[in-house]
């Protein structure tokens, strides 16, 4: 065996070098060859517990778990010898003595590593004779997480999730052999903001979110791949969505976000912020229709009749007043794309001049290391890029408005951490002047608004996202426009149209 | 391949004219028509009872034995203290060919059971009779056995059955016999 080699194994007949200090698991993820796994994860420590990645190593008597054995050169690793899969068979029936195997009624059901391993190596017919245990059924261990102790197969991996990653110690698991179970140390709470990852990490039904408990079976649920809008993090997720048609009892469209796994960004997490923020994609509060106020009513209107109208608005303003009594305030929650298109249509065609990137970042909000960032829009920075910035600062926009200086105010985007804390109190829009507001979601600064034009939200359209390390990802639309609603940039073309600009420059 | 060639029968000429050929055909609805007129009003008279008429049943005064194991309208079954059965494990939406069921799944009392229906949909104007939603159900909960062939509406929102109405059907049909299989 050489030192700092390179060494060299062979697993299944397909040979690879490793770094050394790999782990036969390891080599064997980078094949493509799967060992089934209940305790090993890529993020967590090697504890070798669940006893599922037995595999067969010449010249070894016993079989070994992969993820702790460490790659030796010249190994010969069998994963799918009779005696693997004897193991695997037992280690099964094991866990399965307890197990209530109630899977049409477990949310997991469909993604459980259990059924997915018992599908292939199950011993079907069940030798257990005695009365099973039974344990805790609907225990609540936090605001979002319930457990279900009878499923638990005691891999600790979430455990190690709150030891390693969240840092705060806060699961354990008590008793010994048979009688082992997981739970909270006594008084502790499951409410970090990092929580929502155990129920990912759970390879069996035993972790469940409160938010997706009973919502949609996993099998009818479509998956996109989007970046997270919710920080200026950018944490690429997957979005987890059923678009059916026809009759249906909810309209939800959007059921999960789960975090994907990119180790530029955000590795294998995201926060619970995030993760709940799908609730707003099929929110009651989202705009279907253009809305015009007549009056103290508002009306809906068509699209042609909105744009028309709202250009004329402008137009109106720009030769009464002139640019300079118009006033624009883009939210940092757009595309960078929706951005150029603000600055080509209102600062390079009509000169408007004060331009505004939202309000400063809340210098009160919660931070940590790990992901979560005090900027809670995703593209501060890509407004940066697009050249909106620099201009004057919501706060002094607000000021002009409110004192009647500036005639009309066309707001671009949505105010996300308001949206996910109602809480939060809205800057004051009241003024004389006319409101125009482009976005997604209903707010109180709506009954100021002579004009709103749904927009849709970042999983509804394509674009970019530079996140505060200056990282732009790209995203394609994963679900389709809500109502009637544009796209944001798709808006501005239309209105650029009916200024009578030039529609290939604006 | 070897084709066969097959001969038309050439047409005569009495049977190019037609005629004779329409009387003929006439004759044999005509004859049909009035014996089943006539032993029909005979019945109404309570005579010649022994002679059957025309294998038509007189619905809806007179309706067809459902057969055993006959797919009609479904409805859900109740346990022994009366809430549903069913444990919204979706799997009958799942398997709907039609996508005509919907359900919506709520927290239940009972840990034990977990999970029950919430809100119970079937469109039935959707509906394709198939059953397999009764062959999915891991629990037994959603039968076809109510004997209810008339499915019809004057609105498509009456086509909607709700959870409470499928819980209140009772059953009609027999049940299937035993086979060896179980």
């Amino acid at each position: 065996m050489t030192g700092k080699a390179m060494p060299t194994l062979t697993i299944d007949g397909k040979s690879i070098s490793v770094k050394p200090g790999s782990t036969v698991i390891q080599a064997a993820d980078r094949l493509g060859i799967f060992i089934p796994r209940f305790c090993y994860h890529p993020a967590l420590s090697v504890v070798g517990s669940c006893r599922m990645c037995m595999v067969e190593i010449e010249r070894l008597p016993k079989l070994q778990t992969a993820c702790t054995t460490p790659a030796v050169d010249g190994m010969v690793v069998h994963t799918g010898t009779d005696k693997v899969r004897d193991a695997r068979r037992s280690i099964l029936e094991f866990l399965l003595i307890n197990h209530p195997i109630d899977c049409p009624v477990c949310d997991k059901a469909g993604e459980c590593f259990l059924q997915d391993y018992y599908m292939e190596y199950g011993l079907y017919t069940s030798r257990y004779l005695e009365e099973r245990w039974n344990k805790r059924k609907v225990f609540v261990l936090g605001p979002t997480i319930v457990m279900d102790e009878e499923r638990c197969v005691l891999c600790s991996r979430c455990v190690r999730f709150f030891d390693e990653v969240s840092g705060v110690k806060r699961l354990g698991i008590f008793e010994r052999s048979a009688e082992s179970y997981l739970s909270t140390y006594p008084g502790e709470v499951l409410n970090d903001p990092y929580c929502g990852n155990v129920v990912d990490l759970c390879p069996v039904g035993a972790l469940t979110d409160r938010d997706f408990r009973f919502e949609q079976r996993v099998w009818m649920l479509k998956h996109g791949d989007a970046v997270c809008p919710f920080c200026a993090r950018g944490c690429n997720i997957t979005v987890d969505y059923n678009e059916k048609s026809g009759i249906q009892i909810n309209d939800r469209r959007v059921y999960r976000f789960r975090p994907r796994y990119n180790p530029e960004v955000n590795g294998y997490w995201m926060c619970d912020t995030g993760r709940y923020g799908c609730r707003t994609v099929d929110s009651p509060e989202r705009i279907t229709e253009p809305l015009m106020r007549e009056g103290k009513r508002i009306i809906p209107v068509v699209w042609e009749t909105m744009i028309k109208k709202t250009a004329l608005r402008i137009r109106e303003v720009i030769d009464q007043d002139g640019p300079e009594c118009i006033g624009l305030i883009v939210y940092p929650s757009v595309t960078c794309e929706t951005a150029g298109a603000a600055k080509r249509l209102f600062v390079e065609h009509l000169g408007v001049r004060n331009v505004s990137t939202g309000f400063p970042v809340d210098p009160s909000a919660y931070e940590d290391d790990i992901l979560i960032r005090k900027d809670r829009f995703p593209n501060r920075r890509g407004l940066e890029e697009a050249g909106l910035s620099g201009g004057r600062d919501a706060e002094w926009i607000l000021g002009a408005w409110g004192k009647g200086e500036l005639k009309l105010l066309y707001v671009i985007g949505d105010d996300l951490p308001r949206l996910l804390n109602k809480q939060k109190p809205s800057p004051i829009f009241e003024a004389e002047g006319v409101l125009i507001l482009q976005k997604s979601t209903a707010g109180p600064e709506d009954e100021f608004a002579r004009m709103i034009l749904p927009s849709v939200m970042s999983l509804e359209e394509d674009g970019t996202f530079i996140n505060f390390e200056g990282k732009a990802q790209q995203f394609k639309a994963v679900v389709s426009p809500f109502g009637e609603s544009l796209g944001s940039g798709d808006i501005l073309a239309r209105l650029a149209r009916a200024l009578g600009l030039d529609t290939e420059t604006a | 391949m070897e084709t066969v060639k097959k001969e038309k029968r050439s047409l005569g000429f009495l049977e190019q004219l037609y005629v004779g050929e329409v009387v003929k055909g006439l004759a044999i609805t005509g004859r049909h028509f009035f014996r089943n007129l006539f032993i029909h009003t005979a019945h109404l008279f309570g005579l010649m009872k022994s002679r059957k008429g025309a294998v038509t049943v007189q619905y809806p005064e007179e309706r067809r034995v459902i057969p055993a194991g006959y797919r009609a309208r479904h409805r859900l079954v109740r346990r022994e203290d009366g809430s549903p059965r069913c444990v919204a494990c979706m799997l009958c939406p799942t398997i709907c060919p039609a996508q005509c069921i919907h359900v919506r799944a709520g927290e239940s009392p009972d840990p034990a059971i977990e999970k029950y229906p919430v809100e119970f949909n079937i469109v039935l104007d959707r509906c394709v009779m198939c059953g397999l939603c009764v062959e999915a159900c891991p629990v037994d909960a959603i039968r076809m056995d109510t004997g209810i062939v008339e499915m019809s509406a004057y609105d498509r929102e009456e086509f909607v059955n709700r959870r409470d109405l499928l819980l209140g059907m009772n059953p009609q049909t027999p049940p299937l016999p035993k086979t060896r299989h179980g």
